[in-house]
């Protein structure tokens, strides 16, 4: 951005002869005007001591005094993109009166704010401008000889680290493994970031074991006691004629039932015995010492609470209150209803189930032809076989709790700071998946977290209002039943409010942390260029502010700077209007030099490490050459930790290696005032015969101006490479030809693209190896790259990027669309908001990937019964008629031709699903007729209901945990297809058979037989249960 | 006559010199840089000073005379004085000579009683200041 001038100083600056130029230096000497809070540049209103004017002569209409002896080159562009932090100026001032001896003597001048001005005679005051602003930095001297006052001035972005770690907020007894960890801070979509789990500020660990005994046992003991035992007819009693009747039923306990009822009543009462025998009491507890002392407390260990007091380490414990306790003394989850039925009735009664008709006393029906005694004995064991019945049930239905065990090592926190907190985000964001690692038949897999086990919050922790994710209890806790497994580091998706424009998160940046203003023509500008550039990234450790900057603005391909406190930026690649033109008449004599980038800013190697999703350890990396043959290997590696897509970190690259491998001319020239406007980054349009053909653009480098002779130094950098006088067609790629081909026709004939050097170059995969580029048409380089495979070739599809070394062979802008980052099981909607797709649907299966074992065939004989079922109720659906002994489909069928497509996921419990181009070549339009297309040939309507081109772009790896849980995902995305293809005018079951899914731009589908795009080696239709 | 006093405003001092020797120089302070561009294009840039100007004087005094000198300077060479030179033109402004050499360059006779008799010394004076153009002339 050129310099502010005014129009009269402007002209001023034009004047050829006997202008007066005049430096003047405004210094604040104290602390009467702060430093914060002020407008930055803006002058005070009045100028009292100890705010100082002085100048590099008398002003006396000013009451200003010569004081300036001295001042160094000026340049007050601090260039943060190119690594620059500070700008400084030495400055003297004449004091043989004393007067600034007197201030320093008075005041701290260190870190004082100090402005430079250009003004000229007989201007107003007011219209002076601004050259430099800085503060005084040391060297700061008062030399007693010279009677002068030497000091620095410096502009500098100062050292503010970004995000935040505990010790540096409120919070007394910091946990010590916070102290000093970075805080998580995302921008954009980010992918498995790693969650960072705090802990309780009072923590503890469990020297012994102690437990608590299930509270519902005293209950149930009281139920079996209550039991009723059935009666049984023992034979009748003649009674004496007196007393009405004559005959009296005898009935006895059924022994059966009455030993079951003992034998519960006993199994309870030692089962109550055991458990309160490990209630173990006081227990030893490390760290105990640390915990609030001999005052009751709750303290929690893993879901139980104990009630108890702290005596040194010792914790003796008065109450327990069990996990599964709702505070009612119910059961939180009540388990699964059994079927009631008495067990130890007799075995002539069936059984008859509460409510029914059948136990109803109206519905009771003596054996005909019995006596009135006969029938009030029969009565009396029917009621007595009722109630038998259901006190039995009642007690067989009772809750249990289960015994709660807390294991030694266990940790031990406060009852209230016992929830696990993971902080994902300094930021409010929106939480897409938790996943985990976990164990499972030695297997280590990263695998989504249910959302029943945790909970997403946002607190305000007074200046960020951070992203949480609270588990109740430790993740190794859970799913012990399966397996367990599970590790407590947890790695979160999330999407961040602040991003992912580069520009907004610089912003960000700028205002949160630092005092500085930000340019918003020049940033509003460059976010509409950046805009199909999305940064997605995370902080995980903590930078000062002027590394975070500059490393986004280089990432970004951004030159960022910042000159009297606001912060400028300029989009490199795109060609800039000229801000300024220098000729021959600008140019002071014997000023000129042609000069060239350093040698040692060579770059022919340049590789661009980058990470996708933070789980993995190790970086991608993309490997970049050029001029290689020309110059040799110079190699840079650095870290594009902004991008978490391939084709982001391509383009950044690219860019980089084409302005770093070339040598580019600079010119170098001394001007008059009249170029004062022109500042470093500023565009000057260049007609120098000497230096390049006609006007040329190049960008400002250096810009030094010279108080002592009025005159300005230049550098400026020319997008002309060595050896030429006309531009690059790539210096600036943004605004060319979509299709211009990089590495240049030229360049590839001689060698320049890529490494260049023989054999390496021209080295390539034998037909059919596994490492040959796959053709759909079977050869074993794809038609995109075949006809440049060699040295010398000329390529005729310029969208291939057969040589990956070459970097992006279209470096324009023109024509890219802004990619999406690929969240795990949240992209395009193929998973359901808090569906997993590691949901276990057999939890006794021992085996679960071996489709042979006896836990498998159970459940497809239970899903084979489902189906019997289903059909005799009219319901049944013949796609899911799944014959588990019919044979498999052989795979080497040449109707079906891709089969043969590897199973790339590997390893047990994986899908494959395959992404398929989503040009259409053939397939079937909404009247179900066949269309075949010729290549490159689009159909009219393009709508989703137009299948399938069989090109396959890419994959999609998904893991299970079970065969059952796996085909569960198949099938939703066949419900998904079925339902796809009827809202597109399809006859369901048609075209569609089998179980191959496919996702084309989110949209799950599924081919033709003849035209399936993939293969899932271990789950063929047939060997899988549904 | 050349008249030097001091202190300024106030004045409490005069002396009275002789009128310097020729080759009495008077030089404008201000400053002309000239850039002159490829093109042949000049350019020209001022440094005004507010009219001063750097004076140099050569005196040839007795030996009385150049103790009187010499005492005037010990008083009053930090401070601002004024000079009314042998052309009637006052100035306003310091010395500016380091040092002040009093060189004795030939004898000088005869002597007049009581004063020594002597020498003859000479000193050459530079001094920047401006014109002062509301100063009486004494």
């Amino acid at each position: 951005m050129p310099r502010s001038i005014s129009s009269n100083a402007l002209a001023k600056l034009a004047t050829q002869y006997g202008t007066e130029p005049i430096v003047v230096v405004e210094i604040w000497w104290n602390d009467n005007h702060p430093v914060i809070g002020r407008a930055p540049g803006s002058p005070p209103p009045d100028y009292p001591q100890p705010r100082m004017l002085y100048a590099d002569r008398d002003i006396p209409g000013l009451n200003i005094k010569g004081k300036i002896i001295e001042i160094g080159g000026l340049d007050d562009v601090v260039n943060v993109s190119g690594g620059s932090q500070s700008q400084q100026i030495a400055l003297t001032l004449d004091d043989t009166d004393g007067t600034i001896k007197k201030i320093v003597d008075a005041n701290d001048v260190h870190l004082r704010p100090v402005w430079v001005y250009q003004w000229f005679e007989g201007l107003d005051f007011g219209e002076r401008f601004l050259l430099f602003k800085g503060e005084i930095n040391t060297p700061l001297e008062w030399d007693e000889g010279d009677r002068t006052l030497k000091m620095d001035v410096v502009s500098k972005v100062e050292d503010v680290e970004v995000g935040f770690s505990i010790e540096e907020g409120f919070f007394p007894k910091a946990p010590e493994n916070l102290i000093g960890k970075p805080w998580p801070l995302a921008f954009g979509t980010v992918i498995n970031l790693p969650a960072l789990q705090t802990k309780a500020a009072l923590q503890g660990t469990l020297a012994q074991g102690t437990g608590i005994k299930d509270f519902t046992l005293a209950h149930r003991m009281q139920l079996a006691a209550n039991i009723v035992c059935p009666l049984v007819f023992t034979g009748w009693t003649l009674l004496p004629p007196t007393l009405g009747e004559r005959l009296r039923a005898n009935f006895v306990n059924d022994a059966s039932c009455v030993q079951q009822r003992c034998q519960a009543v006993e199994e309870l009462a030692l089962e109550y015995k055991e458990q309160s025998s490990y209630e173990i009491s006081p227990v030893k507890i490390f760290g105990g010492e640390k915990f609030p002392q001999e005052k009751t407390i709750t303290i929690a260990i893993n879901s139980g609470k104990f009630i108890g007091q702290f005596k040194g380490d010792l914790f003796y414990i008065t109450g327990r209150i069990h996990p599964q306790d709702d505070g009612t003394g119910k059961v939180k989850q009540p388990e699964t209803p059994r079927q009631i039925g008495s067990v130890c009735g007799p075995a002539a009664f069936s059984v008859i189930r509460e409510g029914s008709p059948e136990d109803q006393e109206q519905n009771f029906h003596p054996e005909p032809g019995s006596s009135e005694a006969g029938a009030r004995a029969q009565l009396a064991i029917w009621l007595s076989n009722k109630q038998s019945r259901q006190t039995w049930a009642i007690f067989n239905a009772a809750q249990k709790a289960g015994f709660f065990w807390a294991n030694a090592g266990d940790t031990v926190t406060l009852a209230e700071q016992q929830e696990i907190v993971y902080i994902c985000n300094l930021l409010p964001s929106t939480v897409l998946r938790v996943a985990a690692w976990r164990e499972l038949r030695g297997g280590r897999q990263l695998l989504t977290v249910p959302t029943t086990y945790y909970s997403v919050r946002i607190s305000d922790f007074h200046g960020y209002r951070v992203t949480e994710v609270v588990f109740p209890q430790p993740l190794t806790s859970r799913d012990l039943e399966t397996g367990g497994g599970w590790s407590d580091e947890i790695f979160v998706s999330l999407t961040s409010p602040v991003g992912p424009n580069t520009v907004d998160i610089l912003k960000w940046f700028i205002t949160t942390y630092t005092k500085y203003k930000v340019d918003n023509a020049s940033f509003n500008y460059v976010k509409g260029r950046v805009d199909n550039y999305p940064m997605h990234f995370a902080l995980l450790d903590r930078k000062d502010i002027h590394t975070v900057l500059q490393e986004m603005a280089y990432q970004a391909r951004c030159a960022l700077w910042m000159k009297d406190d606001t912060f400028y930026i300029k989009y490199l690649p795109e060609e800039p209007d000229a801000d300024e033109t220098v000729n021959e008449t600008d140019v002071l004599i014997n000023s000129l030099k042609l000069t060239h980038s350093p040698t040692e800013d060579l770059v022919t190697k340049y590789t661009a490490e980058w990470t996708e999703n933070y789980a993995n350890d190790k970086k991608n990396k993309i490997i970049l050459r050029h001029n290689v043959k020309k110059y040799g290997t110079h190699e840079e590696v650095y870290d594009y930790y902004c991008y978490n897509i391939y084709e982001l970190v391509r383009k950044s690259a690219t860019f980089w290696m084409i302005r770093k491998a070339n040598t580019w001319r600079r010119a170098i020239f001394k001007t008059p005032l009249s170029k004062l406007k022109l500042e470093c980054l500023d565009t000057v349009a260049l007609t120098l015969p000497d230096i390049a053909d006609g006007t040329v653009k190049g960008i400002v480098e250096k810009a030094n101006y010279n108080s002592d002779d009025h005159s300005i130094d230049f550098e400026v950098w020319l997008p002309i490479k060595s050896g030429s006088r006309t531009p690059y067609n790539f210096a600036w790629p943004a605004d060319i030809d979509e299709h211009d081909l990089f590495p240049t026709l030229e360049e590839r004939e001689l060698g320049l693209g890529g490494s260049g050097t023989e054999p390496n170059f021209s080295t390539i995969a034998p037909p059919g190896h596994p490492l040959a580029n796959p053709s759909p048409t079977g050869g074993s380089i794809s038609y995109d790259c075949a006809s440049y495979a060699f040295l010398g070739d000329v390529p005729h599809d310029t969208s291939s990027n057969c040589r990956p070394d070459q970097g992006d062979s279209e470096p324009s802008d023109e024509g890219d669309e802004k990619p999406e980052p690929k969240v795990p099981n949240g992209w395009g909607g193929e998973i359901n908001t808090g569906t997993s797709p590691v949901t276990i649907q057999n939890p006794y299966a021992t085996n679960p990937w071996n489709p042979d074992s006896p836990e498998q065939k159970s459940d497809r004989a239970e899903q084979i019964g489902r189906n019997a079922q289903e059909e005799a109720n009219n319901d049944y659906d013949p796609d899911k008629d799944y014959d588990p002994d019919a044979e498999e489909e052989d795979p080497n069928d040449p109707d079906k031709p891709y089969e043969n497509l590897p199973h790339t996921c590997g390893g047990d419990g994986t899908v494959t699903v395959f992404a398929e181009r989503d040009r259409i070549q053939n397939g079937y339009n909404r009247d179900g007729e066949r269309v075949v297309l010729e290549d490159d040939e689009y159909p009219p309507d393009q709508s989703i209901c137009m299948p399938y081109n069989w090109a396959i772009l890419g994959q999609v790896c998904y893991t299970f945990n079970s065969l059952v849980a796996a085909q569960e995902f198949v099938d939703k995305k066949k419900a998904e297809h079925d339902a796809l293809l009827q809202g597109c005018g399809y006859e369901k079951g048609m075209e569609v058979e089998g179980f191959w899914t496919i996702v084309i731009n989110g949209t799950v589908k599924e081919p033709p037989a003849d035209q399936r795009g993939m293969t899932a080696q271990k789950f063929t239709p047939n060997a899988v249960t549904p | 006559m050349f008249l030097l006093q001091a202190p300024m405003p106030l004045v409490q001092t005069t002396t009275v010199l002789p009128n310097p020797q020729l080759s009495d120089g008077e030089n404008n302070t201000a400053e002309v840089a000239v850039q002159l561009t490829m093109a042949g294009t000049r350019r020209t840039y001022v440094k005004r000073k507010d009219g001063r100007r750097r004076l140099l004087w050569s005196f040839k005094l007795t030996r009385n005379k150049a103790l009187e000198l010499r005492a005037f300077i010990q008083a009053y060479h930090s401070s601002t004085i004024r000079v009314v030179d042998h052309n009637e033109r006052a100035w306003v402004g310091n010395f500016t000579s380091n040092p002040f050499e009093f060189d004795t360059e030939q004898r000088a006779a005869p002597a007049i009683a009581p004063l020594p008799a002597g020498e003859q010394q000479a000193i050459q004076i530079e001094f920047e200041g401006v014109e002062d153009a509301t100063v009486h002339i004494l």
